[in-house]
């Protein structure tokens, strides 16, 4: 399963890249630009998206969206 | 040969593994947070491995990490932010312009109000002396850890803990403290700045505003964050809120590079070394007749010495002795409020070693001050 999670900055999104890769998550970022917001950051990772939000909610990473790649949060 | 003894400046010599990060920098980085190109990713990696080593240093997150041009340019940050809404503060009498001025300036608008707490050899007598200005609507406590003029240490821990009890927001002047003593921010400290080219051995162009988050700053300029551009305002996180326009990838390198060797050898260490040199001087200058030196007993001093020798005005003095190769800085250091308060409105000389600074060339200087001095009557 690959989980994509919208992230508000670069930093955060390598924070939580880091914060993965110390729970066995491998996981890349993504570039993107939407309407409305602008430039943003995804974390593509394989693995639950429930894992990853709890991973990622319980070191205070705002995740502004997350869902798996089929579009299921 | 030259030797600098200006370190409270700029720090120079650079470690050689800061000169190679840089010089690597060059050849091989390009911006950070612009584009998800191998370029863009190797800068933005190399930029959040700084935040990371700092936030280690100093404690604190990452993201609570913004990288600023020097440590006045973080002063301005949090000090014109805080102030924003008014109030008053309270500062000590030996701050550098970079606090006293955008105070003033502050003030001189009406936006503001503030104190100037007197500052004592005895820590206790100082605190006292700043718990008296402390009012109803006193909002910020902006002190330095310790003078760029005369190397006296204040009792920041002690005002992080009264800053807290009362609900005071505490800014930090690390200028000369970084890399010397052991600052932390959970000293009570809610914004630590500094800069990045004196005792953290980074390049000149470089500085550091750490938050402990509590309290959110306004942007001074407002500009490309590289994240929600879309939206006409600075984003409402760190450090995005308070970085835009490209950052300064070749100075992060420098100053990652100079942090990991500051922890290498230990801010215990250089400590002491650079406080034997000061020691060593004082005992010199203490026999040389027509010398006085700033310091007062029962204080404790970073490692700054400052000096006049009779008959010479400060920059003569410190011209004289660059003839002989020895870097000192005279006059007011930025500093005219701790000038004041030492008696010294005309300026001094100040020595401040660096880690790479040696005993013989402290006694070698200390040989050439003694020189001018037995000249200095014949001088005026």
């Amino acid at each position: 399963m690959i989980c994509r999670a919208v992230l508000p900055s670069e930093t955060y999104a390598q924070k939580a890249q880091r914060v993965l890769a110390a729970n066995g998550y491998h996981s890349e970022i993504i570039r993107s630009t939407s309407r409305g917001v602008g430039c943003g950051y995804s974390l593509r990772t394989a693995g639950d998206c429930n894992a990853v939000r709890e991973l990622l909610r319980r070191e205070g990473i705002p995740v502004q969206n997350i869902r798996d790649e089929r579009g299921m949060p | 040969m030259i030797v600098n003894f200006d370190n409270a400046a700029t720090t120079f010599p650079k470690p050689p593994a800061v000169q190679n990060a840089v010089a690597q920098a060059v050849r091989n980085y390009a911006s950070a947070g612009r584009g998800s190109h191998p370029l863009a990713k190797r800068g933005s990696a190399l930029v959040y491995k700084l935040r990371e080593e700092a936030a280690a240093f100093f404690g604190g997150e990452p993201e609570h990490v913004v990288l600023t041009m020097n440590c006045t340019h973080a002063l301005n940050l949090a000090i014109q932010g805080i102030c924003a809404g008014g109030g008053h503060v309270v500062i000590s009498r030996l701050e550098h312009n970079s606090v006293l001025r955008p105070v003033y300036a502050l003030a001189k608008a009406g936006r503001i109000t503030y104190s100037i707490a007197d500052v004592f050899p005895e820590k206790e007598r100082t605190l006292a002396a700043f718990r008296r200005l402390l009012r109803s609507d006193t909002k910020a406590v902006i002190c330095t850890f310790c003078s760029n003029v005369t190397g006296q240490i204040l009792p920041w821990r002690e005002l992080g803990v009264l800053c807290q009890e009362r609900g005071i927001c505490f800014i930090a002047d690390g200028a000369q403290a970084c890399g010397v003593l052991d600052v932390k921010l959970s000293d009570g400290i809610n914004f630590l700045c500094t800069a990045g080219h004196k005792g953290l051995y980074g390049i000149t162009g470089t500085g550091l505003l750490l938050s402990d988050g509590r309290y959110p700053l306004p942007p001074l300029m407002q500009g490309g964050s590289g994240s929600m551009s879309d939206l006409p305002e600075m984003p409402p996180f760190l450090p995005d809120a308070l970085e835009c326009g490209t950052l300064n990838i070749i100075g992060a390198a420098g100053l990652s590079a100079g942090l990991r060797f500051v922890q290498e050898k230990g801010t215990a260490a250089i400590l002491r070394h650079e406080s034997a040199l000061c020691d060593a001087l004082c005992k010199r200058l203490a026999d040389i007749p027509g010398v006085t030196v700033y310091r007062s007993p029962g204080a404790d001093y970073a490692p700054i010495v400052s000096f006049n020798i009779h008959g010479y005005p400060s920059e003569e003095a410190a011209a004289a002795l660059a003839e002989d190769g020895f870097c000192l800085r005279a006059g007011l250091h930025c500093a005219p409020l701790a000038h004041r308060a030492i008696g010294t409105e005309e300026g001094a000389v100040r020595f401040s070693p660096s880690v790479f600074s040696r005993m013989q060339d402290t006694s070698r200087l200390a040989d050439a001050i003694a020189r001018l001095a037995s000249n200095g009557k014949n001088h005026m």
